[in-house]
């Protein structure tokens, strides 16, 4: 028999069982050590007897008071660091600061994320400035996003951009195609308040005149759109013939197109028009009533320093060739004058590219690209019930984008709570054992 | 007073599944019974550790109020109830022992209830002067294996989870405490 299964026999036994004068030892000093057991005093006893069977009251008695004061010594150490900070309980230790610690953490995160989350595009829309009145001259966006100045007569060696988007039939009605844009500043006496660019609409009058100072004309932009339409499957073939119409009622040509129809097929279509840039506004207002304007997208491209550079070359061409025509003039020999001849048709050509181009250009701002998508929209198979359908899908999904961020940042800060937590409860444990070296 | 021995395992069990759930009532009648198997062991123990009766009073009392107090976030399956209430105990000696910085000897000697003959009283005394000899020889967490094994009565078991070690582990520990007290009892008696 073992010596600690000799020491329990004597224990439960109560006394010597053993016959082995070794094994009658240790039990005999097993015995010993247990009748040696400090025993309570009566009245303390009888005390914490009442105060177990009363649940231990809140009143203050000598035994608890001596007890709380234990526990205070105890805590002393732990709250002397968190004891600093005022304004915290007096129950703040380590291990609850690295909780509040950890929750405020969480909940700045994880706001933030949630935030980005519902107002992804809330700062782009803010900086553009885009006017939700149609029928007002559309304040442009602060010269410094643009780069231009009210007087800003002389042009720039990038071409300036602005875009501006919204989403949803909701908002397409708010985004509301505005007159015209165009960086030119105008005169101050036009309109201009509290230091807000009034922009004027294009003059879509093709490429300058020869000998036309740009300088003096409205700066060139050239326009594009992009606009995607959801219509019921079986209106999608009457969608289509309506992007063709409003092109051609409006000035316009469909450059492309194509159509996909079908019970089985996702169907849609895609279409390329070109509009006189003068009509965009009222092209994207007639293309939004075929459907559902799911998503719409404007670009305006300032291409006046394109402009500038073909008009430079233009009038370096020219004068070249008028140098050669009077050397051609003077020409003393047939060889001298064929040679002329010769780098006289090379001028030429090069005019002819350098107005061609600008024929092109001029093409590009007086005629605005727009890119038309049909696809298959709500009210589509099912009506109400399926669109019912389609909104709680998409808040279903929306919902539970957020729930994975949310998920995604409180990972993170469990594990790390949960390190500061076995470091904490370690360092704890460790301390209260050293009371025993 | 009259020390209970090894507490019933039938009411240590009933404990153990009961607490979790049971209303509150139920609850305090549960830990009363728990109160009433532990409460002199737990103070034997504390008192061995701390050395000082007024103090072993003080950290008993806040033992077992911290246990009534926690009673509802105690789970079988980390132990039975005792071992919690002893680590429980352990733990309010420990931050006493800390704070203090100090070892008191204990104020009196434990009170002898049995009725002896002169002579049987005074091999008795002889015998507690060399136990208490070879206990106050060990080192303090050799004297804590022991209190927990002799004057609280928890199983190698129990002793392994209130120290936060493995059953072999503790029960080796034991052993060579007891070997180590054996010889130092020796020595006190040569």
């Amino acid at each position: 028999m073992g010596a600690l299964a000799v020491i329990n026999d004597a224990l439960e036994q109560g006394r010597v069982t053993a016959t082995n004068s070794d094994e009658r030892e240790l039990q005999e000093l097993a015995l010993a050590i247990q009748a040696d057991s400090p025993e309570p005093d009566p009245a303390f006893a009888a005390e914490l007897r009442e105060r177990v069977s009363a649940g231990f009251p809140h009143e203050p008695s000598p035994v608890a008071e001596g007890g709380r004061r234990a526990a205070e010594r105890v805590r002393g150490t732990l709250r002397s660091a968190a004891g600093r900070l005022s304004g915290l309980t007096p129950r703040l230790t380590p291990r609850y600061a690295g909780g509040v610690a950890a929750v405020l953490l969480a909940v700045a995160v994880g706001g933030g994320v949630i935030s980005q989350t519902i107002n992804p595009g809330t700062e782009r829309l803010t900086a553009l400035s885009v006017s939700p009145k149609p029928d007002k001259p559309v304040s442009s966006p602060p010269a410094e996003l643009l780069g231009a100045t009210r007087d800003d007569a002389a042009p720039t060696d990038m071409d300036q951009k602005f875009t501006s988007s919204s989403s949803g039939g909701a908002e397409a009605g708010s985004f509301a195609t505005p007159k015209a844009r165009t960086l030119e500043a105008a005169p101050a006496n036009d309109g201009a308040v509290g230091g807000d660019i009034i922009v004027e609409p294009p003059v879509p009058g093709g490429p300058p005149k020869q000998g036309e100072s740009l300088n003096q004309r409205d700066r060139q932009v050239e326009r594009s759109a992009f606009i995607t339409i959801g219509a019921p499957t079986d209106k999608l073939a009457d969608a289509a013939r309506g992007v063709a119409d409003t092109a051609r009622r409006h000035g316009g040509f469909v450059l492309s197109s194509s159509m996909t129809t079908g019970e089985k097929s996702d169907g849609g279509g895609q279409f390329e028009l070109r509009v006189p840039v003068d009509q965009l506004d009222a092209v994207l207002d007639d293309l939004s009533d075929l459907g559902e304007v799911r998503s719409m997208t404007q670009d305006e491209q300032d291409v006046t320093s394109s402009f500038e550079s073909l008009d430079d070359q233009l009038k370096a061409a020219q004068a070249e060739r008028k140098s050669l025509l009077t050397r051609l003039e003077n020409a003393d020999t047939d060889l001298e004058a064929q040679g002329i001849r010769r780098q006289l048709k090379g001028a030429n050509q090069k005019i002819n590219g350098i107005e061609a181009d600008q024929r092109q250009l001029g093409k590009r701002i007086s005629y605005a690209a727009v890119s038309v998508t049909l696809v298959k929209g709500k009210g589509d198979a099912g009506g109400a019930t399926a669109q019912a359908l389609d909104d709680a899908l998409a808040i279903l999904t929306a919902s539970l984008g957020i729930l994975v961020r949310i998920v995604a940042v409180l990972i993170p800060i469990g594990i790390v709570g949960g390190i500061v937590w076995l470091v904490v409860r370690t360092t704890r444990r460790r301390r209260r054992e050293s009371a025993l070296d | 007073m009259e020390r209970p021995k090894r507490r019933s395992r039938d009411m240590s069990q009933a404990v153990a599944e009961a607490a979790p759930a049971v209303p509150v009532a139920a609850a305090s009648q549960t830990f009363d019974t728990l109160y009433r198997e532990t409460f002199p062991r737990v103070y034997a123990y504390v008192a061995s550790l701390l050395r000082d009766r007024a103090a072993a009073e003080d950290v008993t009392a806040l033992a077992f109020e911290r246990a009534y107090s926690r009673r509802r976030s105690y789970k079988a399956a980390r132990g039975t109830p005792e071992a919690w209430v002893f680590g429980i105990a352990r733990n309010a000696a420990l931050d006493e022992l800390r704070s203090r910085k100090r070892r008191a000897t204990l104020l009196a000697d434990p009170e002898d209830v049995t009725a002896a003959t002169p002579e049987d009283l005074a091999d008795m005394a002889l015998r507690r002067e060399t136990v208490r000899a070879a206990m106050a020889s060990l080192e303090p967490r050799e004297r804590d294996l022991v209190a927990l094994k002799f004057h609280g009565g928890l199983s190698n078991s129990e002793i392994a989870g209130v120290l936060g070690m493995s059953e072999s582990n503790a029960g080796t520990k034991l052993h060579r405490t007891i070997e180590k007290l054996r010889k130092a009892c020796h020595d006190q008696s040569s």
